[in-house]
């Protein structure tokens, strides 16, 4: 028992088994810099992300422009801080929504069992059937590509894999002795769910939710770089790196450069996802 | 000399919340053909004990002292040295003995396969050794036995083939961390006295980690009673339960609602106050002392010695330093009533 | 001695001059709980006849002890008791109301009279929820308390009760030893003034020391509260330090009943004797003493022995007990499912 601090919390354990994990640091500052100048994005950069100089077109990294300009002679550096802002925005947002959904249906799933399960589990199993690229790229294709449809495509392929992950966790946290207390108490099912099941369930959630997003990243970029994700002359990451195909030899500071913050981003935010992971597990965090 | 001789034997561990002194010098011993009980509750120590015995401490864990089997410091061997000894000279059975066996080996090739591997012995003879020990240990149907997996025997069952297991390479020294707090009463009964047959057979010693006072009782030579790291009291089975002369192991005594005792009436059962010490803050001095009803302000200043009672008897209490048989005097009627209870 | 009554089930409890069968609070009447086992890929499932037909009543202000060992079905039958599981057939009449026929919304009423306290003191508490909010969660679960201060107030005075300091109210489970939990586990389960308290192997789980304290808390709850306990444990020494009447389990079925006395002083049923014989005694000069020790290992409850169950352990076994099942123990008289105890009286 500690005696000197009353406010020991889980958080506090959590916190600092992460801050001992020198990775997962550095992923929490790339993520933290890339957020900071996605907001900021405005501040920081000299041009409009849209603005035409066609004499300026394909100008190699200079001093006034760091990162070179593309075949319109946009400033990349303006153009990938914009995309830093739809990349994250489509790694999060989607993300989130999947994780609720998914949280939702697996408790739902797990807590009542029987026929709600099979139905629910049996739509699940149908989306992990398929390849997510796949299914995504199926979905755009029908509902046209706009960043809006990204969401919903993400959403979709998501949730199932997250309703599997929570509802195997409810199973067995149903069995609980304190759940099983709950019940002989007399609360109602709906209350046992949101106050004993889904608390004990957000820590995998989280861990989820911090792995899934530079996944979406990279489904955001690969959905744009086949022409099915966000629409020119959205400054969208895998876009830039579309268009920077096509002069990948004349001017390949264009097609590398969105390749290097795609690749900078999702390391990030996988150091940061394993370093949640490893301060949530009770064998290493403690 | 004795065949296992624990001096001064320290362990720290270290932790995020700084050192713990899971052990903090304790002296046991253990005669060729005995059977050595170590009584306490959680965290008193016993668990850990028997693990550096066997060289199986995590390396978190800092080790002083001297560990002496035969004579040889068993702290002083190298890793390889020690992963010898383990299995000839001393094995180890275990609370759990489902998961001590590996679920996806047989069990005859988990018995035979220290028999095979490194004592070299081959294939068939190594199975009718195997068969031979099972039956030692009264598995009945032990050649049909050999090709089941663990899962498909009982506790009981698995618990046989775990001592089988300890005892096929004839270990000097068996340690039996809590054998039988898994098990049901009547297989538990099973159990000791397939033990106590085994001593007397082979004339293995046997050190018993246990908490409960009953299997204690049953089985025991010669009894140590630890707390929070400390040995409390020793002596023989019959000084011990006979008659306990440190408050903490009289108050254990008291506190069991014994089998054979009729409850006439509601009287209340006996309850040593309070809990055990967090061993991250240890009172100084004697750590019993703040659930004890007889501490004195010394207690509370410094752990007293283990004083020497009569012959294999001690105690580790300042109500014995000098004067114990004065306290002795005060303490018979206590201890008459304790019997006819009995 | 008390005037006439039809049920015969009841008369024998007036001959040992207990309590008039208005005061029984729950009667399980033939209950059954078989549970599907599921068999490998391409076989079919079975059937774990966890609970095989068992019938008893709890008197109001007593304490019935259920003993057996792992897989007598003691705990399947508590959570039937209590409604946590469907029977598979039978009925259990709580305060003469039959569990079955009541609706959610009686049900949920009927459970402010029934609790649990639970085997493991580490799984029974929510690791997230503070000590005030499990305390008190049965109280708001029945808004008996509305608001957070009221809440937190009842919780530090059952907590009291128990004897844990109200500074305990902001803390989490994982800050105290099984010993506190297990009384804090104890505080909610008398949060509701319940009439019945099942206690499942309350004390396993704890060190010895710690053990009489919570005997000892549980005995004087029971007086102040008058509380009716079911108390389950494989522990004879405890059964019979708390119990007033106890029934012996084996294999789902109940195989003796009688009152403490009768049962320690004169087992009828070879099991309940070898159980007996079996529990460590912690007084070494008994250790040569006269006993029986069980053969062998329990049968399986997915295909149990045919007449009485406990024949392929028993040395007094004849070719009657394989033939025929012998009678269940009735009403409260000590007997036992035994084809020789009458003999053995």
């Amino acid at each position: 028992m500690s005696k000197t601090d009353d406010t020991h919390s889980i958080w506090r354990d959590l916190v600092r088994a992460y801050r001992n994990n020198r990775m997962a640091t550095a992923g929490l500052a790339i993520v933290a810099i890339l957020a900071l100048a996605a907001i900021f994005a405005p501040l920081i950069t000299p041009y409009d992300p849209y603005k035409l100089d066609m004499a300026n077109a394909s100008a190699a990294p200079s001093l006034e422009h760091p990162f070179g300009t593309d075949e319109l002679g946009r400033d990349l550096f303006t153009r990938i801080v914009y995309g830093a802002r739809i990349s994250l925005m489509i790694g999060i947002v989607p993300a989130l929504i999947a994780q609720i959904v998914g949280a939702v249906v697996g408790i739902v799933s797990g807590y009542y069992g029987g026929i709600v399960d099979h139905i629910l589990m049996c739509i699940a199993d149908v989306v992990l059937a398929f390849p997510s690229t796949l299914l995504a790229l199926a979905i755009m294709y029908t509902l046209s590509g706009s960043l809006v449809n990204l969401f919903i495509a993400l959403s979709v392929v998501g949730w199932a894999s997250t309703a599997r992950v929570v509802r195997s966790l409810t199973l067995s946290l149903k069995e609980q002795e304190y759940v099983e207390a709950a019940r002989s108490i007399g609360v109602r099912d709906t209350i046992i769910m949101l106050r004993h099941i889904l608390p004990n369930c957000i820590p995998t959630l989280i861990v989820l939710l911090t792995l899934r997003i530079p996944d979406y990243i990279l489904q955001e970029a690969a959905l744009s770089f086949l022409g099915m994700g966000a629409q020119p002359p959205t400054p969208s990451w895998g876009l830039i790196a579309t268009k920077g195909k096509e002069f990948l030899f004349s001017a390949p500071w264009i097609g590398i450069t969105p390749g290097i913050f795609i690749l900078i981003t999702v390391l990030g935010f996988n150091f940061m996802g394993d370093g949640v992971r490893d301060a949530l597990d009770p064998e290493v965090g403690g | 000399m004795s065949l296992l001789e624990i001096r001064d034997l320290m362990i720290t561990f270290q932790t995020q919340r700084g050192l713990l002194p899971a052990v903090s010098g304790i002296d046991i011993e253990a005669q060729a053909g005995e059977i050595v009980g170590v009584v306490g509750e959680s965290g008193c120590g016993k668990t850990v004990t028997a693990l550096s015995v066997m060289g199986l401490l995590p390396d978190r864990a800092r080790t002083s002292g001297e560990i002496l089997l035969d004579g040889t410091d068993l702290l002083g061997l190298t890793p390889e040295e020690m992963r010898r000894t383990r299995g000839t000279r001393i094995s180890m059975i275990f609370q759990e003995p489902m998961a001590a066996l590996n679920p996806v080996l047989t069990v005859g090739r988990q018995l035979t396969e220290p028999l095979v591997r490194i004592m070299g012995i081959g294939e068939s003879e190594a199975t009718e050794q195997a068969v031979r020990m099972l039956e030692t240990v009264h598995v009945s149907g032990a050649r049909e036995r050999l090709s089941a997996y663990p899962h498909q025997l009982s506790g009981g069952l698995c618990q046989r083939v775990m001592i089988a297991m300890a005892l096929i390479r004839q270990p000097r020294l068996l340690i039996a961390d809590e054998p039988t707090t898994a098990l049901d009463v009547t297989i538990q009964a099973q159990i000791l006295d397939l033990l106590r047959e085994l001593r007397d057979r082979t004339g293995t010693a046997i050190l018993l980690i246990t908490h409960d006072l009953g299997v204690v009782a049953e089985l025991c030579d010669r009894v140590y009673v630890m707390y929070a790291g400390h040995v409390m009291e020793q002596g023989n089975v019959y000084q011990i339960f006979d008659d306990p002369m440190h408050p903490y192991a009289y108050g254990l005594m008291r506190s069991m609602p014994e089998a054979g005792r009729a409850n006439t009436g509601r009287e209340e059962l006996y309850s040593i106050p309070g809990t055990v010490p967090d061993l991250m803050n240890m009172p100084s001095g004697c750590p019993f002392c703040p659930r004890c009803a007889e501490s004195g302000p010394l207690c509370r200043e410094i752990l007293p010695q283990l004083v020497r009672i009569s012959k294999g008897h001690a105690v580790r209490c300042w109500k014995y330093v000098g004067t114990h048989r004065a306290h002795d005097a005060d303490r018979t009627e206590e201890r008459e009533g304790a019997r006819v209870a009995r | 001695m008390l005037a006439l009554r039809a049920d015969d089930r009841t008369s024998p409890a007036a001959q040992t001059g207990s309590i008039p069968p208005s005061d029984v609070l729950v009667r399980v009447r033939n209950i059954y709980k078989h549970f599907r086992v599921k068999g490998g890929l391409f076989l079919r499932s079975r059937w774990l006849r966890a609970v095989d037909g068992v019938s008893l009543s709890v008197r109001r202000g007593e304490t019935l002890g259920i003993v057996g060992e792992s897989g007598c079905g003691k705990s399947t039958l508590a959570r039937l008791m209590l409604n946590l599981i469907e029977p598979t057939s039978g009925d259990i009449v709580f305060r003469n109301a039959n569990l079955a026929d009541l609706d959610e919304r009686e049900m949920r009423e009927m459970r402010r009279r029934m609790q649990i306290v639970f085997q493991n003191p580490y799984s029974s508490l929510d690791p997230r929820m503070r000590i005030a909010d499990i305390v008190s969660e049965p109280l708001r679960a029945h808004g008996i308390v509305t608001t957070a201060p009221e809440a937190e107030r009842t919780a530090g005075e059952l907590l009291s009760m128990v004897g844990i300091g109200s500074e305990a109210l902001h803390r989490f489970p994982h800050e105290f030893s099984g010993g506190q939990r297990q009384r804090i586990g104890i505080a909610r389960a008398i949060a509701l003034r319940p009439d019945l308290v099942v206690c499942d192997e309350p004390l396993s789980a704890l060190d010895v020391s710690i053990r009489s304290q919570v005997i000892n808390l549980l005995c004087e709850l029971k007086r102040e509260l008058s509380l009716t306990y079911l108390f389950i444990s494989h522990d004879l020494s405890v059964v019979r330090y708390i119990s007033d009447r106890i029934c012996v389990m084996y294999l789902g079925k109940i195989v003796e009943t009688g009152r403490t006395e009768e049962i320690f002083e004169n087992p009828l049923h070879p099991y309940t004797r070898s159980l007996i014989d079996a529990a460590p005694l912690a007084n070494p000069h008994m250790r040569n003493r006269p006993r029986t020790i069980l053969e062998g290992e329990l049968p399986s409850a997915i295909d149990p022995p045919s007449g009485c169950r406990f024949r392929t352990r028993c040395a007094a076994a004849a070719d009657i007990c394989a033939a025929q099942e012998p009678p269940a123990p009735k009403g409260s008289k000590h007997s036992a499912a035994c084809h020789f105890s009458e003999e053995a009286k």
